[in-house]
């Protein structure tokens, strides 16, 4: 009689282990599934980038090989930039206060943020202090190399598009050394799709997501 | 039909490895490497001043020979310590995405190094590679500190600070550089070692 018991108590134990266990597990894919949900890639930021490159670079080649235009390069840079950076705060503000208001701020979109802000401003201080200045005396190819880091670091940790264009553009900057004629012109293309495409795919797979995405389930 | 069973089972691995690295990161589980990072360290310490060296001395017979022997240890060690960690991974029956995910982020940066160096590109104001590969580093132990601890992270800065300092000194950009560069190295790959011990004696 007493034995039964003890089984019952037992199986008793073993019954309620496997609910909060299940609970345990339910909770940690709903946490999971709304992080997946959340991390929004930021296209829009992306798909200006990569307009800016698309259109900047081989416009700069031109100035470059025009003597009478080369003064125009730099004032140039600094309106892209302007618009750039604008759309990038504008970017990073509204997807933070969309985060917030989901009430859940992604360790992983944290994460690739951090990564790109690093690589930002370690681009931004070598060009300012004219480290590798390399072939045209333009820090076009240091860009490039921060791009292309940026973009496989992204890839290794969010989705594989991006590393797909992190290393496009590696190749790129080897074709570009090679054929010094058309380097601009071959970076801006290259740069361009590298930020547009992944950009749109990921959109269009983060879209997917949200639309299939219900609550509680 | 078979295709949403694919997405899920995709999604379900996607889910496994993300709770697998929250794990490994908190568990400390991961073994950090320091016998590669130290090695690097002491060889950069010793090799950014003989650089500079052969560099304003015209050493150029030497220089190949050199850059090779030091280049060949490294990679000697490397192997050989990446070979045993993984073998101690399998071991363990322990495949960590975290340490993948470490290992691909080096993978990309030391080949990005080693390219532009074989091909003579970003070549700094000495004439040389050695901001090139500061800044590699300084990339790489920064991405290891947002990713896994952050002794990292403050190597990572350190180097930041090295190159920054390295360009307004430029007779000893290269001292500084080896210096700052090799102590980044040693420093978080000793902290880390010693974490990685405390947790590993805390688990037993």
């Amino acid at each position: 009689m007493e034995n039964e018991d003890t089984k019952e108590a037992v199986n008793k134990i073993h019954l309620n282990d496997k609910t909060v266990l299940t609970d345990d597990i339910k909770f940690m894919r709903s946490v999971i599934e709304k992080t997946y949900r959340v991390i929004e890639p930021g296209s829009l930021l992306f798909i200006v980038l990569g307009l800016i490159f698309l259109t900047g670079l081989p416009v700069t080649q031109y100035l470059l090989t025009t003597p009478q235009l080369k003064v125009f390069t730099q004032p140039m840079w600094i309106i892209l930039w302007v618009i750039g950076a604008a759309v990038g705060i504008f970017g990073g503000f509204t997807s933070e206060i969309r985060e917030k208001k989901s009430g859940h701020i992604s360790q992983l979109s944290n994460q690739i943020g951090f990564i790109w802000y690093i690589l930002l401003l370690n681009g931004t201080i070598w060009a300012g202090l004219e480290l590798f200045n390399i072939s045209f005396g333009n820090p076009a190819f240091l860009w490039a190399l921060i791009l292309g880091f940026g973009l496989s670091v992204t890839g290794i940790l969010s989705s594989k598009e991006w590393l797909f264009a992190g290393v496009a553009i590696f190749i790129a900057i080897l074709a570009a050394a090679i054929i010094e004629h058309y380097a601009y012109v071959i970076l801006g293309i290259v740069m361009g799709l590298g930020c547009i495409i992944p950009a749109i795919i990921a959109k269009r797979n983060y879209n997917k997501m949200e639309k299939n995405y219900e609550p509680g389930k | 039909m078979n295709q949403e069973n694919k997405t899920e089972q995709k999604e379900l691995v996607e889910n496994l490895q993300f709770m697998r690295s929250v794990i490994d990161k908190t568990s400390g589980k991961i073994d950090p490497g320091w016998a590669i990072i130290i090695t690097w360290g002491l060889i950069i310490m010793f090799g950014f001043p003989v650089a500079y060296l052969i560099k304003i001395h015209q050493l150029d017979r030497w220089k190949w020979p050199v850059y090779l022997l030091l280049l060949g240890i490294s990679i000697c060690a490397s192997i050989y310590i990446s070979a045993k960690a993984a073998m101690r991974e399998r071991k363990a029956g322990l495949i960590s995405k975290l340490s993948k995910q470490i290992y691909l982020v080096w993978l990309i940066l030391l080949a990005n190094g080693v390219l532009w160096s074989c091909l003579g590109l970003f070549k700094d104001n000495i004439g040389g590679f050695g901001f090139l590969w500061a800044a590699i580093y300084g990339i790489a132990f920064s991405m290891m500190g947002i990713l896994y601890s952050k002794e990292w992270l403050c190597g990572g800065i350190a180097i930041f600070i090295g190159i920054i300092a390295a360009c307004f000194t430029e007779s000893y950009a290269y001292y500084i550089l080896g210096i700052v560069t090799g102590l980044s190295c040693v420093i978080p790959a000793i902290i880390a070692r010693r974490n990685f011990h405390k947790h590993e004696q805390e688990n037993a």
